[in-house]
């Protein structure tokens, strides 16, 4: 097996809103009033091998993004190690601290509000390379009108606003952004989530396109089934802050472990036209303020015994390749 | 590196539109020039800031040279003028009684007629000379106050005019002068000087006083004009540094967050709690009255109000994909705050800035009003208003009236385009 790219070890995240001074009296006084602490990532493990596309999936609010955000380097996490190519980034510094975050870009879900609106295409893709050393000013002009080509769009539109331009191209725009540090591992959040689904279709395979031309590792968070199915070679499957499985894509659409998995994978939409009864999860999901004890899920889950109350499913493997968080899994 | 074929990728892509770029400057000021109010407010406000800056050159008086105020001119109403000083002379006619004669006298430049010519001949038989005085051009079209001779010598009398019931000189009329006889009751045989004082009644107009003249004789027009200056400049200076100062706090809270952000914004509400106009009053208390005192006032009562919006659009912006995109292309924090997050700021802080002019001005007006803002010598439109107010209830209405209509235009006109701006710039209702 090939060296990972990147490694997640126990990373957490945590969300705390501190007292203010009011609150920080009541309590002195005896009123019951705590701290905030939202547990958006809880301890998650992650090994991401060299041009893999894996598919983060999860609902609303379960911290895939945020997930997303510490592997890219926009969240420092709370606790836990990640590993670019084996080294820590959170203790690298200098140089190599640079190489490693250049090296992991991020493609955002809104393409209005990912790009500056007062900055020109051209200034938006060789701001950073410039400001790196990556390119000289000279180059700007070649190196900007290569990016655009390299995403599909027309370099004589390097003058323009993102304001004037299509949903599509905008995105297209923001992984031009992303492509011109140079990156190896590209972390998309929901990336095509906001585009019609025409213009999905064109990007999803621009994706696929810039992985085979530029070797590019790829952590796709979404919350589309059928996106991360046609794209990704492994699913992981996040709920609450957990991962709950973690299997490649054919089997885990052919065979899913994990009850949650079960449930979504029963109400994905098909373009089947058989009558179909859909049985939705029941409740809501849980307030990450409060998170159920023991398995997240058992509230919600059909199977749930008192076990599931009571303690945390650990990740196990269940076949090669293939882990999963459930009680039942033990027989 | 790469295998892709761009052009035909682009070429196969139906979303790009082919619209021509449009530089956002040019689509607000196309979307701003829709609303007349706001073209109405935006003409006029540009018309009082060319009449502020070009007030020295096109005012008709300097109304803080003192020496060009005449006390006389004080409290004159809208459309009277100004006068020269009036024509006045005395000429000696010198006369010998003993033999026929003229005399040429001529005048000064600025008079209303160039020369006068004086001719006499003695009567025979009697002691009495016949006299005539002629002006070229006459004096008909010059009013006059009436004319005294003077002088006349011992015991005689004239035929014209009138004596003065106990002094010495005669009232005459100037049409009289043509031929007139001055007989005496004793021999007339030495020479003698008659006195004449000529005195016009009014000078020539100089200026007229469109708008009337203050207490201390102001042209009232010279005088909005210049307080217009003093006003703006107060205005729109205090609010840049007001501006600079507000920003970069609001900005820093915002970035930052944490304890900074609390001292800040704490400032922040410590301040607005209070009513400006009474920090501004206990400021210029303490630091004296003075146009860089007003200035400083102003600009630590305004400060607050940046603050708090700056503040409140960087937390907006700074939540938004492309600060993190920022943030991941490993940019530094300086780069990040003033390439980044400052332009996305402005357009709200240009808004809030063209109505804190207006307010900055009125906020003067209001000091200069009370009378602890500007110096007399150099009024601004505040300072004019306070001038005429005591002269309000004695009908002397445009000392205050006149400058409080040029205030109110001008705060209008600015608030019509602060408000045009506000929704041309509004993102909510672009893009």
């Amino acid at each position: 097996m090939t060296e990972p790219i990147m490694e997640l070890e126990a990373v957490s995240k945590r969300f705390t809103k501190k007292l203010d001074i009011a609150e920080k009296f009541a309590r002195r006084l005896g009123a019951k009033v705590e701290e905030h602490t939202v547990h958006a990532v809880d301890r998650v493990d992650m090994v991401i091998t060299p041009g893999e596309v894996v598919g983060l999936v999860g609902e609303s609010g379960c911290g895939k993004s945020t997930l997303g955000r510490c592997v890219a380097g926009v969240h420092q996490p709370s606790e836990g190690k990640i590993r670019y190519r084996g080294r820590d980034v959170t203790t690298l510094r200098g140089k190599a601290a640079l190489e490693s975050r250049l090296n992991v870009q991020m493609i955002f879900q809104d393409p209005m509000s990912s790009l500056n609106p007062r900055l020109k295409v051209s200034q938006i893709i060789s701001e950073a390379p410039l400001f790196h050393g990556l390119i000289t000013r000279s180059e700007v002009e070649d190196y900007v009108a290569m990016t655009m080509q390299r995403v599909g769009l027309d370099p004589s539109y390097h003058q323009r606003y993102p304001h004037q331009f299509s949903g599509g191209q905008r995105q297209r725009i923001g992984i031009a952004r992303a492509l011109a540090v140079k990156p190896d591992f590209i972390v998309c959040d929901e990336a095509v989530a906001a585009l019609d689904v025409s213009i999905q279709a064109q990007v999803l395979n621009l994706f696929m396109d810039l992985r085979e031309d530029l070797g590019l590792t790829y952590l796709f968070i979404s919350h589309d089934l059928g996106v991360v199915e046609h794209l990704s070679d492994r699913v992981v499957i996040m709920y609450l802050g957990r991962i709950v499985e973690t299997a490649p894509t054919d089997d885990l659409f052919r065979d899913p472990n994990h009850p949650y998995t079960q449930a979504l994978l029963a109400e994905a939409p098909r373009l089947e036209t058989d009558r179909r009864v859909y049985a939705p999860i029941k409740g809501e999901i849980p307030s990450p303020l409060h998170p159920p004890s023991g398995c997240h899920f058992h509230p919600r889950c059909p199977h749930a015994t008192d076990r599931c109350r009571a303690e945390v499913p650990k990740l196990k493997e269940i076949a090669p390749g293939r882990v999963s968080a459930c009680h039942l899994n033990d027989g | 590196m790469s295998s892709i074929d761009p052009a035909a990728e682009s070429v196969a892509l139906p979303e790009q539109k082919a619209a021509k770029p449009v530089p956002p400057a040019v689509r607000i000021a196309k979307d701003f020039l829709e609303s007349s109010l706001a073209v109405l407010g935006l003409a006029i406000l540009s018309l009082i800031i060319l009449v502020a800056v070009f007030a020295p050159l096109i005012a008709p008086q300097n109304p803080y040279d003192l020496s060009e105020i005449r006390l006389e001119d004080s409290r004159q109403p809208p459309g009277s003028q100004r006068m020269t000083a009036p024509w006045e002379t005395d000429l000696e006619l010198a006369i010998d009684p003993g033999i026929e004669g003229t005399t040429e006298i001529t005048f000064s430049e600025d008079a209303p007629v160039e020369s006068a010519a004086l001719s006499w001949a003695p009567i025979s038989g009697e002691d009495a000379v016949s006299i005539s005085l002629e002006f070229t051009p006459s004096l008909e079209g010059v009013s006059l106050e009436p004319l005294r001779l003077d002088d006349l010598p011992r015991g005689s009398e004239l035929n014209i005019g009138e004596k003065h019931s106990f002094r010495s000189f005669w009232t005459v009329k100037a049409a009289d002068l043509q031929n007139f006889t001055l007989s005496s009751s004793r021999a007339l045989d030495r020479p003698f000087e008659l006195e004449l004082a000529i005195k016009a009644t009014e000078g020539e107009a100089l200026m007229t006083y469109w708008l009337g003249t203050d207490g201390q004789g102001r042209d009232m027009l010279s005088a909005i004009m210049y307080g217009l200056r003093t006003s703006l400049a107060v205005g729109v200076v205090s609010c840049f540094f007001a501006m600079m100062i507000g920003l970069s706090l609001g900005m820093i809270a915002a970035f930052f967050g944490g304890r900074i952000e609390t001292v800040i914004m704490r400032i922040v509400d410590l301040q607005l709690s209070f009513p400006t106009i009474l920090v501004a009053l206990m400021l210029l208390a303490i630091l004296g009255s003075g146009v860089e005192k007003v200035m400083l006032a102003l600009i630590i009562v305004q400060w607050a109000y940046f603050a708090r919006t700056a503040r409140s659009v960087a937390l907006v912006e700074r939540g938004k994909e492309y600060m993190e995109a920022a943030q991941c292309l490993a940019l530094s924090k300086s780069r990040v705050i003033f390439r980044h997050l400052l332009p996305n700021c402005l357009p709200p802080i240009i808004v809030v800035a063209t109505v804190q002019v207006a307010n900055a001005i009125a906020l003067e007006a209001t000091l200069s009003f009370l009378g602890i803002g500007l110096p007399v010598t150099e009024p601004s439109l505040g300072l004019l208003i306070s001038n005429g107010f005591e002269f309000m209830l004695s009908g002397r209405y445009w000392i205050s009236v006149y400058p409080g209509v040029a205030l109110l235009i001008t705060i209008i006109a600015i608030n019509l385009v602060g408000d045009r701006l506000r929704d041309v710039l509004n993102p909510r209702l672009n893009r």
